[in-house]
């Protein structure tokens, strides 16, 4: 019978510390899977993911850090069947990630950023000059480069194009960033028929860290805009959607070059640009 | 009487001989001629040369030194098509 007593207390014993060190131990989990950014509108986020493979958390909480802030900030903690949010980052671009939060644990997604790809000087040249005139961005990395307009295995690459409208010889200005669908048409007379992008090339923009000019169908984007002053920003909005700013730093009338910058924004449709 | 026409033609005597020019001088008169006639010579004979090394000083320019005629061609006027939005 003292047995049974004995075998019985250390039973307990066992119990009990099985449900001490359990109790201790964390909560097991994980970041949420298959976080991506897209223009929910030409000025606002939308920010998708799914659950963690680690289980479901408690909550989810976005972050959002701008270009002209040190930190991350808490923008909403939503709930556990909740996978999307709208962010507008009021003109602003920046990074995201999306935390899941297992009790007092947070797992963080990797970060996904609207802020612009630069692009430094690039010096292209009039139509009709010694350097290549064609300009077009990667969409996979957004960077630009300059590309030839005299041959159609380009047509898919480059995004506007310098011109005077004129033909050679001589390099006069003005100068016009153009669609490169104009360039067959051009009088400078070197642009092999194609299927060249068709384009749109914004007005002037005086501010060239506010969102570009939003998309009007046949009334904020041109086939070409005339650079009448250096240094210029123009917009331009490229046929399958994605939006770049340009700067043209200055030219050079006697050789036809011209000193070209940009940024471009990789998500398609998002017309921030603050950089 | 008499004294007077021995006294005129004293007087004329030494304003004839007071008049001759002097030989030296005639034989420096002769040179100067001289020397001025050789120089007038010497001025057509470089005035012949002169015009002969023109003509060929031109005839070199002409042979080895023709002018190019550069035609800056003029640019041509711009041709932009309508602007048109997008």
């Amino acid at each position: 019978m003292k047995k049974l007593y004995i075998l019985g207390a250390l039973l307990l014993i066992a119990a009990a510390g099985i449900t001490l060190f359990t109790g201790c131990e964390e909560i097991a989990g994980g970041k949420p899977t298959s976080f991506t950014i897209e223009a929910a509108s030409d000025t606002t986020v939308k920010l998708t993911w799914a659950v963690p493979t680690e289980g479901t958390p408690d909550k989810y909480v976005v972050y959002f850090k701008a270009l002209s802030s040190a930190s991350f900030t808490n923008v909403i903690e939503l709930g556990n069947t909740v996978f999307t949010y709208t962010h507008d980052p009021s003109g602003s671009t920046g990074a995201y990630y999306v935390a899941a939060k297992f009790g007092s644990t947070e797992y963080n997604a990797d970060e996904k950023s609207t802020i612009p790809i630069s692009t430094a000087a690039i010096t292209v040249g009039e139509l009709n000059s010694a350097e290549l005139s064609g300009y077009g961005w990667d969409v996979s990395t957004g960077t630009g480069a300059k590309y030839s307009m005299t041959t159609t295995a380009n047509v898919t690459k480059v995004d506007f194009y310098v011109t005077n409208f004129a033909a050679p010889p001589g390099f006069a200005t003005p100068y016009n960033i153009a669609s490169p669908n104009e360039g067959p048409t051009d009088a400078g007379g070197v642009v092999p028929a194609g299927s060249w992008r068709v384009n749109g090339i914004s007005n002037s923009i005086t501010d060239p860290q506010i969102p570009l000019p939003k998309y009007i169908s046949g009334t904020t984007y041109f086939n070409f805009t005339q650079i009448s002053s250096y240094p210029t920003y123009v917009a331009v909005k490229t046929t399958d959607g994605y939006y770049g700013l340009v700067k043209v730093d200055g030219l050079n009338t006697t050789t036809g070059a011209v000193q070209t910058s940009s940024w471009f924004q990789l998500i398609e449709g998002l017309r921030l640009i603050k950089h | 009487m008499k004294k007077l026409l021995i006294a005129t033609i004293l007087v004329a005597i030494v304003f004839i001989i007071g008049c001759q020019a002097p030989q030296d001088v005639k034989s420096q008169l002769d040179k100067q001629n001289a020397q001025i006639q050789a120089l007038e010579k010497n001025i057509q004979e470089h005035a012949v040369k002169f015009e002969q090394l023109k003509m060929d000083y031109e005839k070199h320019m002409a042979d080895f030194h023709k002018k190019t005629t550069t035609t800056i061609p003029k640019p041509t006027q711009p041709t932009p098509p309508p602007r048109v939005g997008r």
